[in-house]
């Protein structure tokens, strides 16, 4: 049967390095870490957990939860990022998507997503050669109401126990994207939560990623801002591995591209 | 939260270069043809970000409004400059 080897999670986006200095490289070095770790699970299938930046999932349709269950992706190819495509895994996509239906989760199937960095970025180093099949995960958090924490943490109890009632001899890696702590367009865009972020990472490195999902998604917002959200794609990713510890990668505090940046690897 | 007609028109900037010229050329002459109302029309011609939050701009499509007006930002946004590294 199916089974999840590691989870991961990461932020998921790089921008101009122009004035980050030695913080730039230590971010990429942290996720190309990050990437090596993915790589010697030798997965045979990635199922990626992030948001939609509204280059898809926006104001026309408001779907809360959505997963890809096409043959192959093509990027969005926003912000410079490749738009070479790479594969999915339809038969694991629909079964996690049923599975997930039984479990009380409805869950929006794509077959067009034109996946954008959330989900690119992360793969670039997870899989430079993108060989490896991906079922995108995405969570909504552009609408109203935002999506529970504790709720993100179950999908990925959901997830978990999907991917182990496949009847394929996969190993999954899971690696929910975004955050941290980041005020887009509001009073305090360019500040950096370092102490929250800190506390994220190190809560979910420590396997308490579900006390941590008790927290209100008022309060991850208040706390962390209106992208420090995102935080709900890494408890997805961390209730794959229950209660396993793990370690934190990498942590920059990155005021000039507004965002705290950090990434997590455990093993199952 | 601003309306409808405002948000349709930004979220379709990146799958529409034609309208993303115009906004860039005429923005007041497609706000009236969009019928977007004159507070938001003249919160889209000034490109401010304090003056979009006001009338209710959704923060994300704020970026893709950046992301269609402004070369700055859209240069700041690139990701090519490191994305070379990370393979």
């Amino acid at each position: 049967m199916a089974r999840i080897v590691g989870a991961f999670a990461t932020s998921h986006i790089l921008m101009n390095p122009a004035g980050t200095g030695e913080r730039a490289d230590r971010v990429i070095a942290g996720m190309k870490e990050v990437g090596r770790r993915v790589q010697a699970l030798k997965p045979d299938a990635l199922v990626i957990i992030s948001g939609d930046h509204m280059f898809n999932i926006n104001m026309a349709f408001q779907i809360p939860l959505c997963i890809g269950v096409a043959d192959s992706w093509t990027p969005f190819g926003e912000m410079g990022l490749d738009r070479s495509p790479f594969p999915g895994h339809r038969a694991l996509a629909e079964h996690i998507v049923a599975d997930a239906a039984i479990a009380g989760f409805d869950i929006a199937k794509a077959e067009e997503l034109q996946p954008d960095h959330g989900i690119v970025l992360p793969l670039s180093f997870a899989d430079p050669g993108k060989r490896i099949p991906v079922v995108p995960v995405l969570i909504n958090i552009n609408m109203t109401p935002l999506p529970r924490p504790d709720r993100c943490y179950r999908l990925g109890q959901v997830i978990k126990s999907a991917v182990e009632r496949f009847a394929g001899n996969e190993r999954v890696a899971v690696i929910g994207t975004g955050g941290l702590s980041h005020w887009l367009f509001q009073p305090r865009m360019g500040e950096v939560a370092e102490a929250f972020d800190r506390m994220a990472l190190a809560e979910i490195a420590a396997g308490r990623a579900e006390a941590l999902s008790k927290l209100s998604a008022g309060e991850i917002v208040e706390r962390s801002g209106n992208g420090g959200i995102e935080l709900v794609a890494w408890l997805a990713a961390a209730a794959t591995v229950p209660g396993r510890p793990g370690t934190a990668v990498y942590y920059e505090p990155m005021p000039e591209w507004l965002t705290g940046m950090g990434g997590v690897a455990i093993a199952a | 939260m601003a309306s409808y007609a405002t948000h349709k028109l930004l979220q379709s900037l990146c799958r529409s270069p034609e309208l993303a010229e115009r906004m860039n050329r005429e923005p007041q002459k497609l706000c009236a043809e969009l019928g977007i109302g004159k507070e938001e029309t003249d919160a889209l011609v000034s490109r401010d970000p304090a003056a979009l939050a006001k009338v209710g701009v959704h923060p994300i499509l704020q970026i893709h409004f950046m992301i269609a007006v402004s070369p700055e930002f859209r240069e700041k946004m690139d990701t090519s400059a490191l994305q070379a590294k990370l393979s």
